[in-house]
């Protein structure tokens, strides 16, 4: 089949999947129809995945009817990687909803819709189209074509906002080199302040993650994993690979790096403080993502490895933090312990990886708060872990979360299975990787002269895990921190009255002070 | 010595139309204009520019009528100020600046008489007053543009008989009101502009030379400006809205100054309403007619400046206040064009200096137009805090003088003109267009506002700091909007056949805008 028309398959999929299951006479089978869509579309990932050289990019243009913006498919591994994993995701998310009895809605098409969307950004060969495309995926998730309508506005209106930056750097970079395609945007093509206002979008979904926990509960919640993780994670590498592998600039590094770790631990913090496990999932989600941005701001090859195991691990944390979870069920067990960074998670190998970076770099210095940062939202993980209690047959229900979490975990402690076919011809895109960098066999991974047994340690952090959950020390300690919770909000902002503002004469003094330049511009040689 | 008998004689018919009323009053008014042809004539050395008197001639004497009650004491003296002070201004100015060798008295006579146009115009005793002080004001400004661009008798007379065109716009009662069209003639209208649309696709056809010397601009540009022009009047079902479109879309296929000028003023005459809107509107006008003649009375840098700086106040005046449901429209897409046009006279400084003017009008229309409308100072701002915003956005796109900024402009355009007007209470509620039509009206990705704006940004981003910034503000305010004003639920009933045309005009432009850049640049 040709790249051109198999790159477009997934779309069809999933449009043609959303449209059937509008029909008013498959709209009882519309779950299954969603669930097999994204399977297919995920299937057709892959296969694009196998089907590319290392290092392979391929632009496929289709149409020009927007000037100097071509509609123009990339396919390249970081793009079929992050496409196969949000299609995996969506799956896992309608598998979930259909064995949900709680929620009677039926809101099939709107899913595909959203997720087609999300891989249109993912696959945009050029930055105005992923502009326009997470503008589509705005649209998708809020419903809202009537921009006046009240719900969900204040997210709607943060993201278009935000993305405004994206679409201003993708202008300068136009008007510097004439393009915004990615194969044809050098890589200084991002200025330190460009790079940092097309990170806008980025830190305005990581925000809306956060965010998202303190939103009501419904069985399973779709756009922080689809709309939000996978889209901040999809950026954020893309514009590192579109700078060269690193955010230009020394200074830029050191600020990127310091606002993920911030931004972990700030969150780490509130997931901490979070009264039920469900919303520190979510919240967990968000700290995750910012170590991420930490790790991409490393700029080295290890980095770039580091940067997108840690965002795939980030998509896939945040879905099964997604889906609601009976307290003390194996599922949330399960999900738990892969969201802790400390081994047996999953983000462990991607800390990990930083970690080696930072001492190739000769940087040990950073190690602290890099590991704070992750120590913290470990702590705020193990906070909330339960041990499972109940029935058999309850602890399995749903069962897509425990068997996701659980391979995972697997995941986590055999790299073996993920990072030679899907992260490492994805991390090839930022920036090169030389042979011998990196090494994987069954027992653990090598970085130039240290290793790591991530299948021992893995199984060592379980053991202790489970331990410390059936510990009687560990109530005493739940009762004691129970009669200190706070519960005042950590930040709290006051909007200044703006009456006095409104009073002043702003047309009198704006008529006349455009007048004045009239004057002036007549005046001036 | 051959201009003293015409001099004379306008004087006299001044003192005479100022101090006296019914047919003396018109028998001064015809002298001034007689004048003012017999000099043209003397002057320039064609006796066929004379040919301009004969339209202001017959409308000043189709507007006589019975005196209404005189004007208060201190309106009168306001006006006699006005006057004085506008014809002292033309005077001091004259004297200031280095006038090269145009024919002073000649223009001296026409801009006393726009001057007392004018004034009749701002401050009229009633309607009809008002649109005779219209007929002086554009016949006052086409003779100062024929004596500085001679033209032949045929620019000549059309652009005196376009001093009459205030007679069309005399039984609207209150701006936006209008009698309604004929569906026949509304087809007419689209046929038209499907023809110049397909003109301007097939790359037009240059300044070509018509009978009796009338100099005609068929470029792509000129071409696609008037079949836009002809859609709104086609969608808008209103005769003035008609009138006015075939003014302004005919003017813009003129290449001589004084016709073209006199077209866009006579579309301003059918067209303003409300007597604080107009005088923005008439003011606008001016400007924009005396940036080119100064340039040419002044010459050399200095003139250039003059054009530069008065061409986006000029403009501006005319964006701002709100017309009518299509009479806004209309004017912002003929001013837009308009202004294209005169760009590309402006050189590299005087295009920088338009640029931060035009940057600098944006913000002005930004902090106007989200004010209160007791607070905004201006008798009436349009509709909507988006309408403003995107009226910004059309300025910046204009004035990158880039291809790429004048079709995100006229995007915007299509947008404000055809889609937002169509459907003034909000989308039809039911039947299969209703997600379609709220697409086509949002700004949401595919449709025209969407690329609009973001091609707006693009251009702004090549020319300068303070084009990008005041399209960021802009666009920003544009994701505000929605918030700032109240929610519109959908209008009862089915979609009409204008839902419809205005609907797939919105998502075709907005999915292919390439073809629109074909018809504005020619194939």
């Amino acid at each position: 089949m040709p790249l051109a028309v198999q790159a477009l398959l997934p779309f069809l999929l999933l449009t043609g999947g959303a449209a059937a299951a509008s029909l008013p006479a498959l709209r009882r089978r519309g779950g299954a129809i969603a669930a097999l869509a994204a399977a297919g579309a995920a299937g057709v990932a892959l296969t694009l995945l196998l089907r590319l050289a290392p290092a392979e990019r391929v632009d496929i243009p289709y149409l020009r009817a927007f000037p100097t913006v071509d509609l123009l498919i990339r396919v390249d591994a970081l793009a079929v990687a992050f496409g196969l994993s949000l299609l995996v995701t969506a799956c896992l998310l309608i598998l979930a909803r259909l064995l949900s009895d709680d929620d009677r809605r039926r809101p099939w098409s709107s899913w595909l819709l959203t997720t087609a969307a999300a891989l249109g950004v993912i696959f945009a060969g050029s930055l105005v189209l992923v502009y326009a495309l997470l503008r589509l995926c705005t649209l998708a998730w809020s419903g809202a074509l009537d921009e006046a309508a009240p719900r969900g506005r204040g997210l709607r209106t943060a993201e278009q906002i935000a993305d405004l930056g994206l679409l201003v750097a993708a202008a300068l970079a136009a008007a510097g080199v004439g393009t915004t395609a990615f194969s044809g945007l050098p890589s200084d093509a991002l200025g330190p302040g460009t790079f940092l206002l097309a990170l806008l979008p980025v830190a305005v979904r990581i925000a809306a993650l956060a965010a998202a926990a303190e939103r009501p509960r419904t069985p399973v919640l779709f756009h922080p994993a689809i709309a939000q993780a996978t889209l901040a994670g999809y950026l954020m590498l893309r514009l590192i690979a579109v700078a060269g592998g690193r955010p230009p600039g020394r200074e830029l590094q050191i600020l990127v790096f310091a606002a993920g770790l911030a931004l972990a631990a700030l969150v780490s913090i509130q997931a901490w403080r979070a009264r039920s496990s469900g919303t520190a999932r979510l919240r967990l989600a968000a700290a995750q993502a910012g170590i991420a941005i930490a790790l991409c701001a490393l700029g080295t090859s290890v980095a770039a490895v580091a940067g997108v195991w840690a965002w795939l691990g980030v998509v896939a944390l945040t879905a099964l933090a997604s889906i609601r979870q009976t307290p003390g069920s194996l599922g949330a067990l399960l999900t738990t312990a892969a969201q802790t960074i400390l081994p047996p998670g999953f983000l462990f190998v991607g800390l990990w990886l930083g970690t080696v970076s930072l001492v190739q770099r000769q940087l040990e210095g950073a190690l602290i708060p890099l590991w704070l940062a992750a120590g913290l939202a470990a702590a705020a993980a193990l906070r909330h872990a339960r041990w499972p209690a109940g029935e058999p047959r309850g602890l399995l229900s749903p069962a897509p979360v425990p068997l996701a979490a659980a391979l995972l975990l697997l995941g986590g402690a055999l790299p073996l299975a993920i990072l030679p076919w899907l992260v490492i011809p994805a991390a090839r895109i930022l920036r090169g990787i030389p042979g011998g960098t990196l090494g994987w066999g069954l027992l653990g991974i090598t970085a130039g002269p240290t290793a790591v047994p991530t299948l021992a340690a893995a199984l060592a952090a379980g053991g202790a895990l489970v331990l410390w959950l059936r510990l009687p020390m560990r109530r005493s300690f739940d009762t004691a921190w129970a009669g200190v919770h706070p519960s005042a909000p950590l930040l709290r902002f006051d909007l200044p009255d703006l009456a006095r503002w409104r009073a002043l004469p702003w047309a009198r003094t704006a008529w006349l002070a455009y007048a004045a330049l009239v004057v002036y511009a007549i005046v001036r040689q | 010595m051959t201009t003293l008998a015409p001099v004379i004689a306008f004087v006299a018919g001044f003192l005479l139309a100022e101090l006296r009323e019914g047919w003396v009053r018109l028998a001064g008014l015809w002298a001034m204009i007689g004048a003012t042809g017999a000099g043209l004539a003397l002057t320039t050395s064609r006796p066929e520019e004379a040919a301009w008197a004969v339209g202001p001639m017959l409308a000043s004497a189709l507007l006589v009528s019975t005196p209404s009650p005189p004007l208060a004491f201190e309106r009168l003296m306001l006006r006699t100020a006005v006057t004085i002070v506008l014809v002292f201004l033309g005077g001091y100015v004259a004297r200031r600046l280095p006038f090269g060798d145009a024919p002073w008295a000649i223009v001296a006579m026409a801009w006393v008489l726009a001057a007392a146009g004018l004034a009749w115009l701002w401050l009229p005793r009633d309607r009809l007053e008002a649109r005779r002080g219209a007929v002086l004001a554009i016949a006052g400004g086409s003779a100062a543009l024929l004596a500085l661009f001679p033209t032949g008798a045929g620019g000549a007379a059309l652009a005196g008989l376009l001093a009459a065109a205030p007679l069309l716009g005399g039984r609207r009662p209150v701006a936006g009101a209008s009698r309604a069209q004929s569906p026949p003639a509304s087809a007419f209208l689209l046929a038209m502009a499907l023809l110049l649309a397909g003109l301007a696709l097939s790359g037009g056809a240059g300044v070509r030379t018509a009978p009796l010397g009338l100099a005609l601009s068929l470029s792509p540009n000129a071409l696609a400006g008037s079949s836009l022009l002809l859609v709104v009047a086609a969608f808008s079902m209103e005769r003035a809205v008609a009138a006015a479109a075939v003014l302004a879309g005919g003017s813009l296929l003129l290449a001589s100054p004084a016709p073209h000028w006199a077209g866009i003023a006579a579309a301003v005459a059918v067209l303003a309403g409300e007597a604080g809107a107009a005088r923005l509107l008439w003011t606008g006008v001016f400007l924009l007619g005396l940036g080119p003649a100064l340039s040419v009375l002044i010459g050399g840098p200095l003139g250039a400046r003059w054009e530069a700086a008065l061409l986006a106040p000029g403009w501006l005046l005319l964006l701002l206040p709100r017309q009518g449901r299509w009479g806004g429209p209309l004017l912002l897409a003929a001013s837009t064009f308009v202004v294209w046009g005169d760009l590309h006279h402006l050189g590299a400084a005087g295009l920088a200096r338009f640029q931060w003017l035009a940057a600098a009008g944006a913000v002005l229309i930004l902090v106007i137009g989200t004010l209160p409308p007791d607070r905004a100072r201006i008798p009436a701002v349009a509709s909507s805090v988006r309408a403003v915003m995107s009226t910004g956005l059309i300025l910046v796109g204009v004035s990158t003088a880039a291809p790429l900024g004048m079709l995100g402009a006229v995007l915007l355009v299509i947008d404000l003109g055809l889609v937002q007007a169509s459907a003034p209470l909000g989308p039809p509620a039911g039947g299969p267009l209703a997600s379609a039509a709220l697409l086509a009206r949002s700004g949401w990705p595919a449709s025209a506002a969407f690329a609009g704006r973001v091609l707006v940004l693009l251009a702004a981003a090549g020319t300068s700091v303070a084009l990008i910034l005041s399209a960021i503000l802009l666009y920003a305010g544009l994701q505000l909007a929605p918030a700032l004003q109240p929610h519109q639920p959908a209008r009862p009933g089915r979609a009409g056949l204008r839902d419809w045309l205005a609907t797939g005009v919105s998502l075709t432009t907005g999915i292919a805008p390439a073809i629109l850049l074909r018809m504005l640049q020619g194939g």
